[in-house]
Order: C-alpha cells, then structure tokens, then sequence
C-alpha cells in the first residue's frame, strides 16, 4: 500500500468509534450494576430479567455483571478502585473497608425500609458507620449446621443442642475405617471457617474487641476455650487431617461425597445434593448453631447495595433499587434461590415460604446473627481482621508451627492491636 | 525514498525504538505501582505507610524467604531432571516424544485442578492409592512439607517441558563425531557430559536458569489453585501475600508496596545471571 494513502485510512479506521458519539441511543441513560452470581441458577436469570424489565419501564438501558463468587474479592476490589460504575451489590466487610468511595444512602434506605417492613437487626448493623448507611441490606448467606440422619439414627443420637453434644456427636460419628470423619470444617483461611470460628468465639463469651469497638480483647480465656474446642476435635481425629488446607468448597465436596458427617455451611450443599444426588438430599437435616455456654450465635455473610460516589447516575439507581425492592418482587427474587440468600427485611422473613425445613433455619441464622466487631460496632478495623483471617490463623500457628495456645492466641491479639491502631493513626 | 521507509529499513534504529516502547511500557507499569502504594483505603494522603507497614512485616519476609527458596529449589530441580528426557526428545520424534509436551500445553489453571483433585485429602487419587497399600491417608495439602512439595513439584513438571526442548540441541553429536571423540578418550559418561554436553548447553541453560527464576517468583496461579498460600502460610509466595493484601483485606497500597520491595531483590539476582551470562559468552567466543 503507498504511504501516501496509509495515514489517511488509518485515521479513517482510529475514528470509526467516534461515531457512536452521533448514535441515537448512545444518549440513553445507562445503569450499570454489579450483582453477586448465586448458586441458585434460577436467581440470575431473574435478576437479570428484573433489571431489563426496569430499563424497558424507564426507556433507559441496563447493563449487568453477574460476579462468580469466587471472583468476589478480586472483581469488588476493581469496581471499587475504577472511575466508572454506578450499582453494585457488595459484601457487607469490603463495603465497610471502602465507605470512602461509596455514596450516603440513608435516605433511600429509609425509604425502602417501610416497604420491608424494617430491617433485620444484623442488616442495619452492617449498613452503618458513624450514624451513616452507606449500603442498603439486601440478602445473607444464611450459616447452618448439616447433618446425615441416617448416620444420626444409626448411632441412636439426635441434633445436638449444645456444643458439648456436638463435640461428643463427632467423636461418635466419626468411623475411620470407613473414611468418614464427623465434622467437616476447614482450620484455614476459608470463608466458612472464618464463620464459624467467629460464632463459636461469641458462644464461648469472647470477642475480639470490646463493647467500645476499640480495646481489643481476643487475648482471654474465652478464646483459649474455643480454639481448645476446636483444637481438640481436630486432635482427636473428628476433624479431616487436611482441614488447614481446605478451601470453602472442600466441605460441601466432601459432605456431597459422604465423607464428612456433620458441617456447617450455607444451604448450596441442598441446592447440589437436591439435584445430583436426591437419596443424600432426603437424608439431610439441619439446624442453627448449638448453644455454648454463653448462649446462641449466628453469623451471616451479608450483602448490600452500594452506589459509588462517583456515579453520575445515583438518581438512577435509587429508582431501579425502588423497582427491586417492590415486595412481592422481591419475594419472588428470594424463592428462587431455595435458601441459598437469606432476606434482610422483615417482611419478606415473616412471610410463609421462610416457616419451614431449612429455610426457617436460614432465618434463624439471621435473626441470631451478630456483625464483625460485636459487642461493638461495626467498624473498619472489625472488618480488615475479618478480611484478613487473622484470628483463624491462630490454628495454623498451633498445628504446623508447634506454637501454644496461649503463645498464638496472644501473637493474633497483637497482630489485631496493630491493625486497631493503624486505623486509629 | 520516503523518509518513514528509510527508517524502516534500518533494523537497528527498529530494534531501538522497540527497546524503547518496551521499556517505556515498563516505567508506566512501574509508575502505576507507585500510584498504587499511594490508593486503598487505608492510605492518607502522600504518606509511605504502606511501605513502612510491609518493611515490619515479619510475615512479608517470611514470603520473601519462602518465595526465593522456592524459585531456588524449583531450579535446581529442573537443572538436574531436565537430561533425560532432552535426550528422549533428541533421540525420537515420535508421537510419544511430543507428548512430553502436554504439561506445558495445557493450561495451567486445568492441569492445578487436576493436581488439586489428585492430592485431596479424602477420596484424591493419591490417597486411593495410599489406601490400597493399607496405610492411613495422608494429608498431602494440609501438611506444610507436602504441599510445598507438590506446589514445587507441579512447577518442575510443566515446564521441564520447555527446557528439554530448549536443551535437546545441545546434545547434538552426543553420539556421531564428538561420541567417537570422547571414545578415543575413554571418557566416562559423566565426563562426556562435562566436557561436551555442558559447554554447549551453558548460553541456553544460564537464560532457562534466568526465566525459571523470574516465572516461578511470579507463579500465582496454581499455588492459588492448589493451596491457596496454605496450610497457614506454608506456601504463601509473594505473590499470594500481595494478592491477599491486594484484594481480600482491601489494601491495595499494602500488595503494591510488597512488590516494591521485592523488585530491587529480583533485579540484583537478574544482574548477577546476566553477567555470568555475558561472561559464559565471551568464553565461548574466544
């Protein structure tokens, strides 16, 4: 081709996108939103179809991303960090750590709290800091225990009310030789760990900070008898030898391949066993957390709806937010996922469908549920410990580097006084 | 002749200008780095805090050690097992030679997974086979020794692919003409080796050594895959440490700095295999 036509028709080729600036449609507002994908097929097509139906309704356009879940770390931190965006359904812990980027939603979410009815206790508290919302409480991934009946009735037990009966449930039901351990949970960084290691940490009366948010208090007895707790299952063989190293689906694998006796989890394990292995999910009962000595706790991962600060379209997303948060829409919304996200509005928790089986115990979790940093508020720093599992690590500490209890309970307690104060400076 | 062709036809002003653009793609990765070390939520303003945070880092250190003992190990291995199957592939180019590259070709996220499944704890094809010789099952991914073993040995086993490949010419005249020489010699094998393997093998063999030790202290993906920087921190590389800090606590500014740090270290053991390069060159040429 001769020079003298290449500048040209390169130019030509550079500027052909400039004119989407002249199409028509290219005027249209535009929304964009980030939602977290479910397990639940059904909900993301729904959701899906919810938005679009909204765009249609309002002759705007929008886009939407559904989130693998196990992208959620990794894609939030990049909507967070970039210019553009507008909605996104964020993690209660990264919304909290990011309040700096995100919008003040208070109003819209008093508007849409009449509607539901008001909020669950634990959705108000992960929506705030300082008196201001800067999410609006969506849905929970409910944390239940699993349980095989089968195994239960063969060995003539039932569901243990306290932690006692279920650390001596464990022992009973674990059988070596048929490669079955009792209770399956991860001692590592993983999600469902993370959680119940931080319902057990309540139930045994400890915390990690005080009821001022600020003195860090994990360096007490309490805690030593958790991580005995759970150390001493592990020890005694109820727990997989390979726990450290699990990630937050080995337990679902194992309990779905009748390895494991009892877990605790979110309702994903019925959504698979439901479909591939129907035999199993018949067999499968649940309940909340047993009781310790300092009473009933739960812990949700919760979710809410943020809208950046930056977002030229907060008119826009407070309309579409109004359209979700129509209640029988929503309630549908949540039917779809058969448990596996929980309501943070009390009106649609009251509802029929959330009465019974598994999914009164998915509401259960909620209404028992405590947030990151209780008995304090939930701050920043509470959300950073829990982000970056620096009380789990306490039981790598013991295992694979011979550490104490009481050695690594105090190494995690400074570790945590760090991050306290860096928040503080 | 148009001035913009004359330029093309000098190779050596290309070649500059290339060297430029990569190099200025370099400093913009660099600045945003820097830009980086600066943004997150924990951040005010212009303060190094993050840099400082990670100098303290006992853990950050530990990741250091761990991620330059890993490239170290991971490269010795590759120097010693890499002969064999170079000369397999020298010697035959069947079907069954050019599936000794399938390691390599596989994605490497596919070929983690099926590791993964291999070393689970209950029910891993591992374990089956632990079992079926009557013994209990170990925890290959759960103890910290056994999974920085397997992390290291997935590692050597994808890319001794590429090093047979790269160092199957250099056994050229193995046999033949330079054979019939260490005959008359009487040279042992190891000798041969020594003496007319080596010599030409150390130019490719300095840039593998080089390329191992870059790759495996950037190697994310299947240390993600298989332990996710465990059991407790066991495998945690730097790259998982500045992942970790990065995206699930949050801290930007904390992944950034990690590799701040790192990068001096990284480029002083570059320059080191660069000159010995250079120096292994001019012996050969003289």
């Amino acid at each position: 081709m001769r020079v003298s036509r290449f500048i040209p028709m390169s130019l030509a080729v550079f500027c052909l996108p400039l004119l989407g600036c002249f199409n028509e449609s290219a005027k249209q507002q535009h929304l964009s939103i980030v939602f977290v994908q479910s397990w639940a097929d059904d909900v993301n097509p729904a959701f899906m179809a919810i938005a679009q139906d909204w765009a249609r309704s309002r002759g705007a356009k929008a886009s939407v991303e559904i989130v693998p879940i196990r992208d959620l770390d990794l894609k939030m931190t990049a909507w967070i960090q970039a210019p553009e965006g507008d909605l996104a359904l964020l993690p209660t812990n990264i919304a909290m750590v990011n309040t700096d980027q995100l919008r003040d939603v208070s109003p819209i979410a008093a508007e849409l709290s009449k509607d539901a009815g008001g909020y669950y206790v634990i959705g108000k508290d992960m929506a705030q800091f300082a008196g201001i919302w800067y999410n609006i409480p969506f849905c929970a991934w409910p944390h239940v225990w699993f349980y095989r009946e089968d195994l239960l009735r063969a060995h003539h037990s039932s569901i243990p009310q306290t932690l006692d009966d279920a650390a001596k449930l464990a022992i009973l039901l674990t059988d070596k030789g048929a490669g079955v351990y009792g209770l399956g949970i991860g001692l590592g960084q993983d999600e469902d760990f993370s959680m119940f290691l931080q319902t057990l940490l309540w139930s045994f009366g400890g915390s990690v900070v005080a009821g001022d948010g600020k003195t860090v208090v994990l360096d007490s007895k309490e805690t030593r008898d958790t991580v005995s707790y759970i150390l001493g299952l592990y020890q005694q063989g109820a727990i997989p030898p390979g726990a450290l190293g699990w990630d937050g689906a080995t337990n679902n694998n194992l309990f779905l391949a009748k390895k494991i006796a009892m877990t605790a989890n979110a309702l994903s394990i019925d959504y698979v066993a439901k479909r591939r292995d129907p035999a199993l999910f018949a067999l499968i009962a649940h309940s909340g957390y047993p009781r310790g000595p300092k009473g009933r706790f739960g812990f949700v991962q919760g979710f809410g709806w943020t809208i950046k600060k930056r977002s030229n379209n907060a008119i826009l997303a407070e309309d579409f937010l109004r359209y979700l948060y129509a209640p029988d829409r929503l309630a549908a919304l949540f039917e779809k996922g058969e448990g596996a996200i929980a309501p943070l509005q009390n009106s649609i928790g009251q509802r029929p469908f959330w009465k019974t089986g598994r999914y009164a115990d998915a509401i259960d979790s909620v209404e028992n549920a405590k947030a990151l940093g209780w008995p304090g508020p939930f701050t920043r720093p509470a959300a950073e410990v829990f982000n970056r599992r620096l009380v789990n690590g306490i039981f790598a500490r013991i295992i694979n580097d011979k550490l104490s209890v009481d050695a690594a309970v105090r190494e995690a307690a400074t570790r945590i006084s760090q991050v306290y104060s860096n928040a503080n400076r | 002749m148009p001035g913009s062709l004359r330029l093309i036809r000098n190779w050596d002003a290309l070649g500059f200008m290339l060297i430029v653009a990569f190099l200025g793609a370099v400093a913009v990765l660099i600045l945003f780095a820097l830009h980086l070390l600066f943004s997150g939520p924990y951040n005010k303003g212009t303060n190094l805090s993050s840099l400082s945070d990670t100098l303290r880092d006992t853990e950050f250190w530990r990741s250091v050690k761990r991620t330059l003992l890993y490239s170290l190990c991971v490269t010795i291995l590759k120097v010693l097992l890499v002969w064999p199957i170079a000369a397999a592939f020298r010697r035959s180019r069947t079907v069954f030679a050019w599936s000794l590259l399938l390691p390599w070709i596989i994605p490497s996220a596919v070929s983690s997974l099926a590791w993964l499944w291999l070393f689970y704890d209950t029910g891993g094809g591992a374990n089956l086979l632990v079992r079926a010789l009557g013994h209990s099952e170990i925890a290959w991914l759960g103890l910290p020794g056994t999974a920085f073993a397997i992390c290291m040995l997935f590692n050597v086993w994808r890319e001794l692919p590429l090093w047979a490949l790269a160092l199957s010419p250099s056994l050229a005249g193995f046999r033949g003409s330079l054979a019939s020489l260490a005959t008359i010699d009487d040279l042992t094998p190891f000798q041969r080796f020594r003496l007319l393997v080596l010599p030409r093998a150390k130019p490719v063999l300095t840039v593998l050594i080089a390329l191992s030790f870059i790759w495996a202290s950037g190697e994310f993906e299947s240390i993600w895959v298989l332990t996710r920087g465990g059991p407790g921190e066991a495998t945690e590389l730097l790259t998982v440490y500045a992942f970790r800090h990065s995206f699930l606590s949050q801290d930007i500014s904390r992944g950034a700095a990690a590799y701040i740090v790192f990068t001096p270290i990284m480029a002083l053991l570059l320059v080191i295999i660069g000159l010995y390069y250079t120096h292994t060159l001019r012996r050969a040429l003289q």
